[in-house]
């Protein structure tokens, strides 16, 4: 197994995995105020739907169009999506953007449903319950599928990320379940911190295969790359921190006891 | 035409969203990285401090995009998920 395998499952793993505890916010928050059918019900249409797009675009895309064309298109997509990410987690790391919040997103969607009738003892369809959940899966899931296709493609190991996907998505519903703890408590910035610099590293890696720079160590050079990453994801959090240090303290804490599942 | 109108908006925000500097920065990595193949000594160093200055100049400017470089208010981020500070369509 190459360097480039191992990091693009652990890339595909972490993201999926960080979708994943957003997606199952939502489906629980549905599944507690609208019925436990109709949230698994559109949770599990829209994984089939997540699983065509894979196989509709992700094949043809891997089988069809040449590799270092491939690996620029990707690259950049992969570029766009992990400094986001990257960004994101300085700034919420440094003070100046609020962690996210489950607590607060369970809560706000089980209000948004409260208001409507509904009845969550009732083993029936409901369709706000269906909606609410597929959406929330779909939505999320869709960035998973970016990620998969684009990885999996332009490695050529579509299968394996999509394998790494599917058991992220596994491993958080099987925890999200059993645990039955808060999903604020999973470190989602951590999480997105290092798929952001895996995703960036990736990114710029392909960028340059696919138009003909040759990295010292080829796949080798990878783990240079997240380093380097890494070093600057640090060195930027504290300099923000350093540049306004109340940005820490006026970032507010996370909501008490709403939304334990 | 909705449907149409719905994937091009996706790919707006995924693309673009409110950090068009990142995806500019994007064009220019690709850009540099076309431009310096043939140069392979500079385009290994060249490439990385652009990615790394890139990143670092946008952290910057979202910095400095909220009110006196102080943190938005948590709730901002929860009414809209898809944020007034993420760009790009991402989490």
């Amino acid at each position: 197994m190459t360097t480039t395998t191992v990091v693009l499952a652990l890339a595909v793993f972490g993201a999926s995995a960080v979708e994943m505890v957003e997606a199952l916010t939502i489906v629980v928050a549905s599944g507690t105020t609208r019925g436990w059918r109709s949230a698994i019900e559109g949770t599990v249409v829209a994984v089939v739907a997540l699983a065509v797009i894979v196989a509709a675009v992700g094949v043809p895309l891997a089988t069809l169009v040449p590799i270092d064309v491939l690996r620029v298109v990707v690259g950049g997509l992969l570029l766009v999506l992990g400094l986001n990410w990257l960004r994101k987690a300085i700034l919420r790391a440094s003070g100046h953007k609020a962690l996210h919040d489950e607590n607060q997103i369970f809560a706000d969607t089980v209000g948004e449903l409260s208001t409507e009738a509904g009845d969550a003892t009732r083993p029936r369809r409901d369709a706000l319950g269906f909606t609410v959940a597929f959406k929330g899966v779909f939505l999320e899931g869709m960035e998973v599928v970016l990620i998969v296709i684009t990885l999996g493609g332009s490695a050529r190991h579509l299968g394996l990320a999509a394998a790494a996907a599917g058991a992220a998505v596994v491993i958080v519903s099987v925890i999200g379940v059993l645990v039955a703890r808060q999903l604020s408590e999973v470190p989602e910035n951590a999480m997105k911190m290092v798929v952001g610099i895996m995703l960036t590293s990736f990114g710029l890696f392909w960028v340059g295969e696919g138009a003909g720079v040759h990295w010292p160590g080829t796949d080798l050079f990878l783990l240079a790359l997240i380093g380097t990453f890494s070093l600057t994801a640090y060195v930027f959090s504290l300099a923000l921190r350093r540049a306004d240090p109340l940005a820490l303290q006026a970032t507010p804490a996370p909501t008490s006891e709403l939304g334990r599942v | 035409m909705r449907y149409l109108s719905a994937f091009g908006r996706f790919w707006w925000d995924f693309l673009v969203g409110d950090t068009p500097e990142l995806f500019v920065a994007t064009l220019a990595l690709i850009g540099l990285a076309l431009a310096l193949r043939h140069v392979q000594a500079a385009a290994v160093p060249i490439l990385i401090l652009a990615g790394v200055t890139f990143l670092g100049a946008s952290a910057w400017r979202g910095r400095r995009r909220t009110p006196g470089g102080k943190p938005s208010p948590a709730a901002s981020e929860v009414a809209t998920p898809r944020g007034t500070d993420g760009g790009g369509g991402t989490s």
